[in-house]
């Protein structure tokens, strides 16, 4: 019992980072129907930047610099700025410019950057693992993670402390794109830009703002992942990346509740999976897969996702 | 409608990366030859073939640093037999393929004695057939496979075989640290398999039980669900099979999971980046190395000293000291021939007894495999020492 109890705690941890991750996708989905696969290098640029504010120095295009040793949480708030804006000047570059091309031109588009974004964080951090500085209030002075058991399931501060931001960022940004004013434009430019432009709203400053807040969610999730695993590295983004649009399918692609239930899902199932299945720790990607297909061919709107209305 | 359609071409694109990132892993091989074919005072004219580029280049990079110690300390001993020493770098990939266009051009130049190399165990079946073929002797530094040294007898290698080390460590576990539960976590390559299935069955005929046995993929980054069952077995010690970078990620998911056993690690966690990546988790964790860096044998000492001068500081990894170890027992055994040729090369090798190298002493069987003995290392302060419990032969 305490076993399956710590399979179902290990499952939630992972899939509170793909929940992050998948709103990025959504969210950036549900407005201009573009599957941003750079998203997973977005994350692994907010896992780097965090690692390299945490630090006293780092070794940067094979140099040492000196760096700015500050602690993990004022990290990881500027590891969100800069990967914000980063995903804001990649829409601007390689995305606007194909907005009202054929939608494949944008989907390779995105590989291309995604590939580049992966080139460059080899060119800058090498292509060895970074370790992930220990975080103090989540550490004891030995080192250890800090821990507590109930009936016999380990949970460290640092999980809470994931599954808390998780739940705070989701009931956040729903509100944000529920109640306030910008999120109406969101929504309604998701509906129909046209029409929203005539409206008075400025769809390319909705664009560029939903931009924003994916990419610094996938920042945040960059550095959590690399909190939870210890380490940073280039490659490191394109499995979650895979995982998390997997998460989004599955709740409902544009739908941000959808996407913090499929990220859960996802994560639950395939530490299930890997632990109960025969042979399930070596098909534990494969298992996200099968998920994938079953979903598109038996509900391809997702599990909250409504059966949209097709736009013009 | 249109939506279904995107969805279906985005998941086909997805599925065709990650099919593409599988066909990636793929894995390499290292074989090293020797070929001997010139009279006294010709030069000693040594083929380096191991990947300098491409994906493994680490493992070529270290490779030849090794072997240009070897090469400088012979050289400023006045050569072999009088003649000069020198290197020939033939990059094979890791890629069997590469490996046989790179023993066709070692074959070729009649003026190479010997092959140090094919580092990884599919570029050294490829290529070691070449050269047994031609008479040109190859030692391969680190090619693990039992399906080498049988190709002939122009074929050798210094590094144990993967079943001769997996018997050695559960014999370790059982019979000299004492641990009788033993828990199994293994990655699914033929050498984490190869490894793990050895162990096993040197555990029960050590009078061991294994109480769980568990496999990863290389490159995954979490190990909780594997780590949970093993906790459930209460193992009183972990092997691990596999390489450092997934090896770090399971000693701290291990100590996030509240479990305290020993573990044990193979030769692919004996690397200096293990302490830097895993931290405070890998401090106590035993490593089974082909060579320790720690050791103070003054033979030991002098060609660290040199690596670190001539690489930044860094010291060397089991992969240089078989390199280097490869070239001097080369030069020992025409030495002793008193020939630079080829052939007189290969048959003093089969008579060298028992040579004393930096990583051991090495000792042939009729096959040309390596009889030598286990070393292992423990993680302490963040470094990789002697560890006070070695193996008892």
């Amino acid at each position: 019992m305490s076993e399956l109890g710590q399979q179902l705690v290990n499952g939630l941890m992972i899939g509170c980072l793909y929940a992050l991750i998948a709103v990025g996708y959504t969210m950036v989905y549900g407005i201009i129907e573009l599957i941003n696969f750079a998203f997973g290098e977005l994350f692994m640029f907010g896992a780097f930047i965090t690692i390299m504010m945490m630090v006293p120095e780092i070794s940067l295009f094979g140099n040492t610099v000196s760096m700015p040793h500050l602690n993990f949480f004022l990290a990881i708030i500027i590891a969100m700025a800069v990967v914000g804006i980063m995903g804001v000047i990649i829409e601007r570059l390689a995305y606007r410019p194909l907005r009202n091309a054929p939608r494949l031109a944008a989907l390779i588009s995105a590989i291309g950057v995604s590939i580049l974004l992966q080139n460059v964080a080899q060119a800058i951090f090498g292509s060895q693992q970074v370790p992930f500085p220990d975080i103090p209030i989540f550490t004891t002075a030995a080192g250890a993670p800090k821990a507590f058991a109930i009936g016999g399931v380990q949970i460290t501060y640092f999980q809470v402390f994931v599954v808390i931001v998780t739940v705070v960022a989701m009931l956040l940004l729903n509100f944000y794109v529920k109640r306030t004013r910008m999120g109406r434009a969101m929504r309604a430019s998701a509906q129909d830009k046209r029409t929203s432009a005539l409206m008075g709203v400025n769809v390319n400053k909705v664009i560029a703002l939903t931009f924003l807040i994916g990419s610094a969610m996938g920042a945040l999730a960059g550095g959590l992942y690399g909190g939870v695993y210890h380490a940073a590295w280039p490659l490191m983004g394109f499995n979650p990346g895979l995982k998390a649009f997997i998460a989004a399918v599955l709740g409902g692609i544009g739908n941000i509740p959808g996407a913090f239930l499929g990220g859960l899902l996802l994560g639950v199932i395939e530490a299930l999976g890997s632990a109960y299945l025969p042979m399930g720790s070596q098909y534990r990607d494969a298992i996200a897969f099968v998920i994938l297909i079953l979903i598109l061919s038996f509900r391809p709107s997702g599990l909250l996702g409504s059966t949209v209305s097709q736009k013009a | 409608m249109t939506i279904r359609k995107t969805l279906v071409l985005a998941a086909i694109l997805v599925l065709a990366l990650a099919l593409a990132l599988f066909a990636v892993a793929g894995c390499g091989d290292d074989t090293s030859s020797e070929d001997a074919s010139a009279a006294p005072s010709t030069p000693f004219k040594v083929g380096l073939a191991a990947p300098f580029t491409g994906d493994y280049a680490t493992y070529g990079a270290s490779h030849k640093a090794g072997a240009e110690i070897a090469m400088e300390e012979l050289n400023a001993a006045g050569g072999v037999n009088g003649g000069q020493v020198s290197t020939e770098l033939g990059d094979d990939l890791g890629d069997p393929k590469q490996a046989v266009l790179v023993a066709q051009k070692f074959i070729d130049d009649t003026s190479l004695v010997f092959v140090d190399g094919h580092m990884f165990s599919g570029a050294t079946i490829a290529a070691g057939a070449k050269y047994e073929t031609a008479g040109l002797t190859m030692i391969s530094p680190s090619a693990t496979n039992p399906d080498i040294t049988p190709l002939g007898a122009f074929i050798w290698r210094i590094c144990m075989t993967d079943a001769f080390q997996g018997e050695g460590l559960a014999k370790y576990s059982v019979t000299t640290l004492g641990k009788t539960k033993i828990a199994i976590m293994y990655d699914s390559s033929d050498y984490g398999r190869g490894l793990a299935d050895a162990f096993e069955s040197g555990v029960a005929s050590a009078g061991g039980t294994v109480v769980e046995k568990q496999q990863y993929a290389t490159g995954d980054t979490d190990f909780k669900s594997q780590l949970t069952k093993i906790k459930g077995g209460g193992p009183d010690l972990l092997f691990l099979s596999g390489y450092y970078p997934e090896g770090s990620k399971i000693a701290q998911q291990a100590r996030e999971l509240g479990m305290d056993v020993q573990m044990l690690g193979s030769d692919g966690y004996a690397s200096d980046e293990l302490p830097k990546l895993g931290g405070a988790a890998v401090e106590g964790m035993l490593v089974s190395t082909f060579f320790d860096y720690s050791n103070s044998d003054p033979a030991i000492q002098t060609f660290v000293e040199a690596y670190k001068a001539a690489n930044d500081g860094a010291n060397p990894d089991w992969f240089a000291a078989n390199s280097y170890d490869v070239i001097m027992l080369a030069a020992q055994a025409a030495k002793n021939a008193g020939s630079n040729d080829r052939t007189a090369i290969n048959d003093a090798l089969g008579s060298i007894g028992t040579y004393e190298g930096i990583s051991g002493p090495i000792t042939f069987d009729e096959n040309g495999d390596v009889i030598k003995p286990l070393t292992i290392v423990i993680v302490q302060d963040g470094a990789l020492t002697t560890a006070p419990q070695q193996p008892t032969e």
